[in-house]
């Protein structure tokens, strides 16, 4: 579903856009969190912070919007893993460094160069992930990107928790080989 | 490591959450229906999480992840503190606690055998407790080949201690030579089904069964297998086999890995195809002095963990299933070996501990073609076969001539 068509059920009618919305952006936003409150976050923090973007993003959205869905959604979705990275941090009495990398990744998006860096080493890493095959390669994004549990995983590709495990750890080992060349 | 994986995975852009995302749908329904309809919830309440806190209404609260948690077994199994007999070494059965009893770590710390492990590549050296993930990439990091020279001896103690089978394996990576010798023996308990005129047969003394043993010595040299088939019984002949190493199931140097002969190996295997789930991980227990990594696993369904890997099921009786099995580990946090564990089918328990354990030049090396040769004379061949073998190569120069 597109964002026309999103933004047309939601006027039509909203519970429907709603869920419409949520199935479309989902994945979307569970990366972003993830990646933002790695290392720092827990899984129900991921989760909290899931709910609180499309709860935000709803609250704003009516059928009286115009134009492209996903940009607010990823900013809203980024907006708020940094202020929750940010309140953990502090809870957790992290300090960031002025020098440190994690104070400019959080102060600008606008790293033109390292997020080239960055883009091209994702492309590899998900090239890579991809040679793993299936169901590896799903685990693996599953885990990493998503961070989902053994459970969650084991019940969307039909799998025991105890051999998501199992394959995981196998699949990291490979992936680190295939990588090895490259960071 | 896990600032590795936050490293490697931990630069996406929001083109490439988007790549992904277009890619791999995160979760199942069930997942995203119950945090869609906590969505609605917030929504419908009109407030987000900053304001739950204070809002009064009832907050919303994410799942716990509950594990299974016995506090009490990981804390015996830390200090190493259980109190009671050792079933092990001194054929007590009643015992069905998990843990290896104080007992068995003193007395196999005071007569096994063991080294350090060279170091290998891959090492658990963080404090703490490991995670799921960490132990089972220790399991699976275990490396036999690491070792040029490598002597690892267990015992085994099946159906609570009536039954027990001693096992010691050797290998020598320079020439390819392995050994490994087994004995069983029996408690009394064993031989009451069996009639006195049977027991008289086979010379039989209840009181001293533990004299009683068969055993086999199975020599992997150069390229034959040779098998010794031993017994206490002074009226048996003892025999031997002989075959081409490459037709016995030891044809390249797997002593140690082959599910054959390394409980250890059967329980990995089991593990890593799914048998079990692991309810607990404790760090700081200790096992031959070594450190190690002490979990507990839990198999919910034998019978479909069985019908999945198109096996029979685990029959304790005649027509009885024992659907749950228990299974406790203890884990070399150095070497990844599995240095003892436990499994517990419904009243039936099997208990495997390592009691010795060398590496490289503290390790025998596996007996040589002299020593094979004068252990065949006094046996005998078990075939025509076997009898008309050519074993020259049992004259040919020692091993340990040759190198170097």
């Amino acid at each position: 579903m597109n964002d026309s068509e999103i933004l047309e059920l939601l006027h039509r009618s909203p519970q429907k856009g709603h869920r419409a919305l949520f199935d479309e952006y989902y994945s979307y936003v569970c990366a972003i969190s993830v990646n933002i409150l790695r290392g720092i976050g827990s899984r129900e923090d991921i989760e909290e912070c899931v709910i609180d973007t499309f709860t935000a993003v709803i609250s704003k959205l009516d059928g009286s919007t115009v134009g492209s869905v996903k940009p607010f959604v990823g900013t809203v979705a980024k907006h708020k893993a940094i202020s929750m990275r940010r309140s953990l941090m502090s809870r957790s009495g992290k300090c960031v460094s002025i020098d440190s990398e994690e104070l400019g990744e959080l102060r600008s998006e606008e790293r033109v160069d390292q997020n080239a860096e960055n883009s091209e080493m994702t492309r590899l890493l998900l090239e890579k992930i991809e040679e793993l095959g299936e169901p590896d390669s799903a685990i693996i994004i599953q885990k990493y990107f998503y961070g989902q549990n053994a459970n969650e995983i084991g019940r969307t590709v039909d799998m025991k928790p105890a051999t998501v495990r199992m394959r995981c750890a196998r699949a990291m080992k490979k992936l680190r080989s295939l990588l090895r060349d490259f960071y | 490591m896990k600032k590795d994986t936050d490293k490697l995975f931990g630069n996406l852009s929001d083109e490439d959450a988007e790549r992904i995302a277009s890619c791999y749908p995160v979760g199942d329904k069930k997942q995203r229906d119950r945090i869609f309809n906590e969505i609605e919830r917030r929504v419908e309440g009109g407030h987000t999480s900053e304001d739950i806190d204070v809002s009064g209404v009832e907050a919303y609260r994410p799942r716990i992840y509950l594990k299974v948690i016995s506090a009490a077994a990981a804390l015996v199994l830390a200090a190493g503190a259980a109190v009671g007999g050792s079933y092990v070494l001194r054929g007590r059965n009643n015992d069905l606690t998990a843990e290896p009893s104080s007992d068995v770590i003193e007395e196999t710390e005071a007569t096994a055998e063991t080294t350090a492990a060279p170091t290998t590549e891959e090492q658990t050296t963080e404090p703490g407790v490991p995670t799921e993930e960490q132990l089972l990439e220790l399991l699976n990091s275990r490396s036999y080949d690491d070792y040029q020279q490598l002597n690892i001896g267990y015992t085994m103690v099946s159906d609570n201690g009536v039954s027990t089978e001693r096992g010691l394996a050797k290998r020598d990576m320079v020439t390819g030579n392995e050994s490994m010798v087994k004995k069983w023996s029996h408690n009394a308990e064993y031989y009451k089904n069996f009639s006195d005129e049977d027991l008289a047969d086979w010379g039989i003394d209840l009181d001293n069964v533990e004299d009683i043993y068969t055993s086999n010595e199975m020599f992997m040299y150069k390229d034959l297998y040779i098998c010794v088939y031993g017994s206490s019984d002074k009226n048996f002949i003892e025999q031997y086999e002989v075959t081409e190493r490459k037709d016995s199931v030891f044809d390249t140097p797997n002593v140690f890995a082959s599910p054959c002969n390394f409980y250890s190996e059967v329980v990995l295997e089991e593990i890593n195809t799914g048998k079990y789930e692991i309810q607990e991980i404790s760090g700081g227990a200790t096992f031959l002095g070594r450190d190690c990594t002490s979990a507990r696993l839990f198999c919910p369904s034998v019978t479909e963990y069985e019908q999945k890997i198109g096996r029979g099921g685990v029959r304790i009786f005649d027509e009885e299933y024992v659907d749950e099995v228990q299974l406790d580990i203890l884990v070399d946090n150095e070497t990844g070996l599995i240095l003892w564990f436990k499994d517990t089918q419904g009243e039936y328990t099997e208990e495997y501990s390592v009691d010795t354990l060398l590496f490289n030049e503290d390790a025998e090396l596996p007996e040589d073609g002299a020593y094979i040769k004068e252990r065949l004379s006094g046996c005998a061949p078990n075939t025509e076969e076997t009898a008309s073998y050519d074993l020259s190569i049992l004259d040919e120069t020692p091993d340990s001539e040759n190198i170097g």
